[in-house]
């Protein structure tokens, strides 16, 4: 095929996935998640004021309820979002460009590798329309920039081969990475290390290890804000505090052996068999994640008729295991799970979907192999499978799990606005945390913001992991409803159907003003006005009444 | 003889013994044939096997749907609605609706359920674990410090083209995709092909140890 038309399909091909990651992005997912809010609200002030939510200067790592996010999804929304309106869409465009950005970078790869135009257009058109890769690109938080990052730095580790200039275009960018995302912060020293150590005849000789050198300490010169912060909480609590410690203390007490002996056995078990799950044909191609906020109804990471391709370019990848590009793939794939089978979520697409970059290019392997019948019949099922992607994204996921995504929070904001002068207490016992998504649709200033924040965290940012959902900001106040207390204050009672039965609005005298519901029926928040004169006449409390 | 040791140094076999021992004699046979490459003696044990497997296993429909089921089904049918969105009129039009939310789609799904709970290792060697299947009852049936080996063996088995097992391993892996895993024995159809991988995984890593290769 002709670079003229190789280069016309690519065009069509990211344009057709600019449209898969873009189109109605502000309503679907539809809703706006709490990880979402939180980067969004953090990226208006950083571009408005310089600080974050609790006042902190350009930090870090961004503290986010209890824990830490890596902070340049943030830094980069907050350019593209400079001084311009908040809304769902800039909150997602960050991710949704890096979606884009990958099909080049797939595509790119694909040529490195060696393979042929039609194979490279395949290729990239697979990971186009794969709904991990699609899922991923239309959520407003870390993930999907991190993978950007990662692949391309694989991407100019690989191109360093054959011209060393790469190498350090290669661990800078790898560097950057880890201000991406967690994931990034174990899997980078790795893929370094691991690079270097498979590769060392080309690497270690005389002439190259200057810019070897060079490319070191420009790596470390790079990560060394995030080393300052290493050993604080705001690095270790997403560790260390997803490691399944428990489990293999559990499992090894059930063992009758020393101590010394199960612990280690029980660890290479769980550890493995967590391994295992992210190569496992059931993960990937059929049964989707587990956490329904993370995964598309009905779709897993990829099509199930592509397991014939993965199954097939396993093979050939070992057959080409001793050439550069084989080894390479293989360091990837191997290593790409590592960091998310240390946590105890099984199959957590959202910490291994690096695994992607990988598993493309062994699909690509894959169709190298295939005869041109095949092509035709794998083209015909990619289209097939825009029906199903259809169904599950643009049917199911708007509708099923609008709740999941924080459908409801925009229509109680405008509740909200609509009663300036009354005071709103939003139940946070069985909600996530509403603050900082009512402060993204409310577009509270950044000082009201800023002043609800507890002033002790900002002078000890990194190692405060204490959370206190009680926020006071403007007309809401967020925190459990005391049903001692609360009913005597003239309010507005916010919470969903558990928080608030019929039968305590019936026993306290509560008057139903507004009732959301997620386009699935179910409901999401009830408001009811309190009536403190009627239950101090039924039940008079002389200290409340 | 080192295939005997693979045959019984695992739990599965075990636990066909303490529950339906009738089928160890066949079950042993069949993987010693098929290592052997005694087709016709293989055969009929395979189809004894096979028979073992249809009777023990209960049998799940491919189409009927379960009240929960059936409940999210005439949920999402109402997504469909042309009323909201312009899409759903052309879907309406060629009656996708149908299509993706009916028989169709159940068959395929669980088609490809059993396809794919067939080929996850994690089934065979970590109990399902991470992602336990709570309606299969689930159990550890080879250790997992045997998976490299059967990696391996696998490796090798494939690479060198052995049409003869490969054929019946793919046969193999067809009909407990169509008979499913509910079944408190496993799907020990599979069991003497996962035990040759791991053996000729455990030659090939002896040979290695002695030769260099």
């Amino acid at each position: 095929m002709g670079s003229k038309i190789t280069f016309l399909f690519l065009l069509f091909i990211i344009f057709f996935g600019s449209f898969l990651r873009l189109a109605n992005l502000n309503g679907n997912p539809n809703g706006l998640y709490v990880d979402e809010a939180s980067p969004a609200v953090n990226a208006r002030l950083i571009a408005q004021t310089g600080k974050d939510e609790y006042g902190k200067e350009y930090p870090l790592s961004f503290r986010f309820l209890g824990s830490y996010t890596p902070p340049l999804y943030t830094y980069v929304t907050s350019l593209i979002s400079h001084n311009g309106e908040p809304s769902i869409f800039i909150a997602r465009l960050t991710s949704a460009i890096s979606g884009i950005l990958l099909i080049i970078v797939i595509f790119i790869f694909t040529k490195v590798l060696g393979m042929n135009n039609i194979t490279s257009l395949f290729t990239t058109f697979i990971f186009t329309i794969s709904p991990g890769a699609i899922f991923y690109s239309r959520i407003g938080y870390e993930i999907n920039l991190g993978f950007l990052l990662y692949s391309l730095g694989c991407l100019f580790l690989y191109l360093s081969l054959n011209n060393q200039k790469f190498l350090s275009l290669g661990f800078g960018i790898l560097a950057l990475s880890i201000y991406a995302y967690h994931t990034q912060k174990l899997l980078v020293p790795f893929t370094i290390i691991l690079f270097l150590l498979i590769f060392r005849k080309k690497f270690f000789s005389k002439k190259i290890v200057k810019n070897l050198l060079f490319s070191f300490i420009l790596f470390v010169l790079f990560i060394l804000p995030q080393i300052f912060i290493f050993f604080t909480p705001a690095n270790t609590s997403r560790g260390v505090g997803l490691f399944y410690k428990e489990a293999i203390f559990q499992q090894a007490s059930l063992m009758n052996i020393p101590i010394l002996v199960s612990v280690p056995i029980s660890f290479l078990r769980e550890f493995t068999s967590q391994y295992f799950a992210y190569f496992s044909p059931r993960n990937l191609f059929f049964q989707p994640d587990s956490d329904l906020q993370r995964s598309l109804p009905e779709l897993s990471i990829f099509y199930p008729w592509m397991v014939i391709l993965y199954l097939v370019g396993i093979f050939v990848l070992i057959k080409q295991a001793k050439l550069n590009k084989g080894k390479f793939t293989v360091m990837l794939f191997l290593l790409a799970p590592i960091p998310a089978s240390l946590t105890g979520d099984p199959f957590a697409t959202q910490r291994a979907l690096i695994l992607i970059l990988p598993l493309i290019l062994i699909m690509a392997y894959g169709l190298q192999y295939l005869p041109k019948k095949g092509l035709v019949l794998v083209f015909l099922l990619s289209i097939f499978s825009m029906i199903s992607l259809y169904r599950s994204l643009a049917v199911l996921l708007p509708n099923e799990r609008a709740k999941i995504w924080g459908y409801g929070f925009s229509q109680l904001a405008e509740e909200i606005k609509k009663r300036p002068d009354e005071k709103f207490l939003i139940d946070s016992g069985r909600i996530k945390p509403a603050y900082i998504i009512l402060a993204f649709f409310l577009k509270i200033p950044p000082e009201k913001l800023q002043l609800a924040a507890d002033p002790n965290i900002k002078n000890d940012y990194y190692n405060n992991t204490l959370w206190n959902d009680h926020y006071i900001i403007t007309n809401f106040e967020t925190r459990s409803i005391s049903w001692e207390e609360d009913i005597y204050k003239d309010q507005i009672l916010v919470g969903d159907e558990l928080a608030i039965s019929q039968a305590q609005a019936k026993e306290h005298f509560l008057t139903k003003l507004f009732e959301i519901k997620s386009p699935n029926k179910e409901i999401i928040f009830l408001g009811f006005k309190t009536n403190p004169e009627l239950k101090c006449k039924s039940s008079f409390d002389s200290k409340r009444c | 003889m080192s295939l005997l040791l693979f045959i019984l140094l695992n739990s599965w076999i075990w636990k066909i013994i303490s529950l339906f021992p009738l089928i160890v004699v066949p079950l042993i046979l069949s993987t010693i044939f098929l290592y052997k490459k005694q087709n016709i003696l293989f055969l009929v044990t395979f189809f004894i096997l096979l028979y073992f497997q249809l009777i023990t296993t209960i049998s799940q429909s491919f189409t009927l749907l379960d009240n929960d089921e059936q409940r999210v089904r005439s949920e999402r049918l109402q997504f469909y609605k042309p009323s909201l969105h312009f899409t759903r009129v052309i879907f309406a039009r060629f009656n996708l609706r149908d299509f993706l939310e009916g028989d169709f789609n159940t068959i395929q799904t669980r088609i490809y359920r059993n396809f794919f709970e067939t080929i996850d290792l994690n089934i065979y060697f970590f109990a399902g674990h991470p992602r336990e299947r709570v309606w299969a009852d689930d159990f550890e049936k080879f250790s997992f410090i045997f998976l490299p080996l059967f990696l391996i063996g696998m490796y090798k088995i494939f690479s060198k083209g052995d049409m003869y097992f490969i054929l019946f391993f793919l046969a193999t892996i067809i009909i407990l995709t169509g008979i499913g895993h509910k079944n408190n024995l496993g799907p020990f159809l599979i069991f003497p092909f996962i035990v040759i991988l791991i053996h000729e995984g455990f030659l090939n890593i002896l040979n290695f140890l002695k030769n260099g290769k």
